[in-house]
């Protein structure tokens, strides 16, 4: 049987005003954490249904989300202290796919999607041989940098309103990327608009592309349907088949995916 | 103390317990099974069926509200052959009923897919004529009690299988679209599918949900239900199974002294996915320390003189 903890909250820092990292204790009977799952957090306190976070970071004893305060729910869980406890069910949906035999990957993360790709990269670094290039879209301050400094063979950033590597959005940065290299694989994960860009992007040069896609959830399990994702089918009269972003996802492949219908 | 005797037989259905789960909120049980015992569930509502597979409504199809949530879910689902073949097997291995939801966009629709799950393994048919989220079909056939009347009558007249049918909250008045189920041939009564509602997001100016509006639930929609299955529960002799927005035995207590004689959790798994095995142990507990050895000594056992009754009831403005 699958279990709900409750887990003690070690620490929480703010990143920036509206950026937050809770650090949570690690149950033993948890299982393996793999890269690009989630969880779905919740307190007394929180408005009526669960959130889904990404898995920020992890080790043993520990695991981490980091939290952007966006409406009620994730400004209530911002005011937890430590020794608070918060409702946990996860680890939740598929991981991305990582192969060894990968030379050179492209790893972007926009806004709210850059947590989940410290984890990726990190699992790149230590599973591959593959030469790392990160790319990271902001609106304002950079966060989690550090994260990447000591994995990426190359990291760019990009924010709307602070200069960094680029002023603008981080799809100029890939733009430029895939027209300057082959990559055997490109990982992404942000806003939707940015899913999309890129995704249409690597599906013209024809380079593989897995895509973490973000959707409004209920159940996160899989049972309510209220989750999904237009992926082609050509059994169906419509030639798409609506997935589950949280059982079937959260990530699929740039090539199954229908942005247009 | 004796444990109290929590089965229910609801007219010629057999339930080891008053547990049951709401039709798209339990999926066809597989992923629920990964946290309770499907053993320990009276019967499970499976997903809405439809003949063929169907896509459902663009996204989003959730929002969130005050205690509830609304969902435009349109009925997506594979189908009922799919169900038949890969699901209903799967199923057959637990100790719990299988109530097979179904959803036709016209009379002979809902006539096919009767017959279709006719079959050794689905223990009954919930005919839904309350979906407010399918244009054609669902609600419009649950509104009108003429309608009622007939689509009843024409799938009663297509199945011997023992019959359910889920009324719609969004009616003038409940008891005449009751009456009118039993009138048709219903064996019992499934009630509060959805009520329709709508949130706005006031920084877009728009309606979260693609489709606008959606079917409310949650514990937001309770004391309506309750009222409804009162209100059914006093006109009807078949039973009825209450639902909307149970979430602990209190609440399940509530529906089965309104006069429910099993009851059905939906949203709430989606808050807390142990909650059925929750209720189902807290209902046993509270029964034993109040001395109550069977669900018959709460069904409709409300303490609300008749006298009273009259002014509890209450007119819908024309
Ligand atoms: C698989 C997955 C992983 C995620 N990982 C992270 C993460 O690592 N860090 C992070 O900050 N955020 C992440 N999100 C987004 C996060 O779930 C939402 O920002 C959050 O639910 C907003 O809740 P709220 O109460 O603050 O906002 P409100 O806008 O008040 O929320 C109202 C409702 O909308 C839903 N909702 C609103 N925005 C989103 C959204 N973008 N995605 C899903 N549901 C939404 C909420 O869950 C809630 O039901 C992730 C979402 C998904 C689906
Ligand atoms: C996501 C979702 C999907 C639903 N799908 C169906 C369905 O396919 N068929 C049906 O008869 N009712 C459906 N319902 C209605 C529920 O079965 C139930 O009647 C309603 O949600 C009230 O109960 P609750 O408040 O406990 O959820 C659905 C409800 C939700 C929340
Ligand atoms: S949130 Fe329920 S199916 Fe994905």
């Amino acid at each position: 049987m699958k279990q709900l903890f409750n887990c003690e909250v070690v620490s929480k820092t703010f990143l920036n005003e509206d950026v937050y990292t809770l650090k949570l204790k690690r149950p033993q009977q948890m299982g393996d954490i793999r890269p690009s799952q989630f969880f779905n957090l919740h307190t007394k306190a929180m408005p009526y249904l669960k959130r889904p976070i990404s898995i920020s970071n992890f080790d043993e004893e520990t695991f981490d989300f980091t939290i952007i305060i966006k409406g009620e729910g994730t400004k209530i869980l911002s005011e937890v202290k430590a020794g608070d406890l918060v409702e946990v069910q996860g680890p939740l949906g598929n991981t991305y796919s990582i192969d060894p035999e990968h030379k050179k990957v492209l790893v972007i993360g926009g806004g709210i999607g850059v947590p989940p790709q410290a984890v990726l990269s990190e699992a790149l670094k230590r599973d591959t041989d593959a030469h790392i290039t990160v790319q990271l879209g902001f609106r304002n301050e950079a966060y989690l940098v550090e994260r990447f400094d000591g994995v990426a063979d190359v990291l760019q950033i990009a924010s709307e309103n602070v200069d960094y590597d680029h002023k603008g959005y981080v799809t100029d940065l890939t733009a430029k990327a895939l027209e300057e290299n082959d990559f055997d694989m490109v990982y992404v994960c942000g806003p939707h608009i940015l899913i999309e860009k890129v995704a249409k992007m690597c599906m013209t040069k024809n380079v593989p592309v897995q895509l973490l896609m973000e959707e409004r959830m209920a159940c996160g399990i899989g049972a309510c349907m209220v989750c999904t994702c237009k992926v082609k089918d050509d059994t169906m009269p419509e030639g798409y088949w609506n997935k589950r972003v949280c059982k079937d996802g959260p990530v699929f492949w740039g090539s199954e995916v229908l942005f247009d219908a | 103390m004796r444990k109290p005797d929590l089965s229910v037989d609801l007219n010629g259905l057999k339930l080891h317990n008053p547990i049951t789960v709401a039709s798209g909120t339990f999926g066809f049980g597989r992923e629920y099974s990964e946290y309770v015992d499907l053993n320990n569930i009276g019967a499970i509502m499976v997903k809405g069926l439809t003949l063929a597979p169907k896509l459902g409504n663009d996204s989003p199809r959730v929002a969130e509200t005050a205690m509830g949530m609304l969902n435009s879910v349109g009925l997506q689902n594979p189908g009922v052959e799919y169900f038949l073949k890969n699901d209903l097997p799967w199923l057959g291995e637990f100790n719990t009923k299988v109530i097979a939801n179904i959803n036709g966009t016209n009379i002979e629709e809902y006539c096919r897919i009767a017959e279709l799950t006719s079959v050794k393994g689905v223990h009954s048919l919930e005919l839904n004529i309350s979906c407010p989220n399918v244009k054609a079909g669902g609600l419009a056939f649950g509104t009108d009690p003429d309608m009622v009347y007939r689509v009843v009558k024409e799938v009663r007249e297509a199945t011997g299988h023992h019959l359910i049918v889920k009324l719609s909250p969004n009616v003038k008045d409940i008891k005449d679209i009751a009456l009118a189920a039993e009138a048709g041939g219903a064996d019992c009564l499934s009630m509060i599918n959805t009520l329709t509602g709508m949130v706005i997001d006031i920084d877009s100016r728009k309606p979260i949900l693609a489709r606008g509006i959606g079917g409310l639930s949650g514990p937001a929609v309770k004391p309506v239900a309750v009222r409804m299955v009162y209100e059914a529960a006093s006109v009807v002799g078949i039973p009825i199974i209450g639902m909307g927005g149970i979430a602990n035995y209190r609440d399940a207590v509530e529906f089965l002294l309104a006069g429910a004689g099993a009851i059905s959790i939906g949203t709430s798994n989606f808050v807390n996915p142990k909650v059925t095995e929750e209720v189902l142990n807290d209902l046993e507990n509270w029964m034993m320390k109040n001395g109550y050895n069977s669900i018959d000594e709460l069904v409709g056992k409300l303490d609300f003189p008749k006298a009273n009754a009259g002014s509890c009831t209450f007119e819908v403005p024309k």
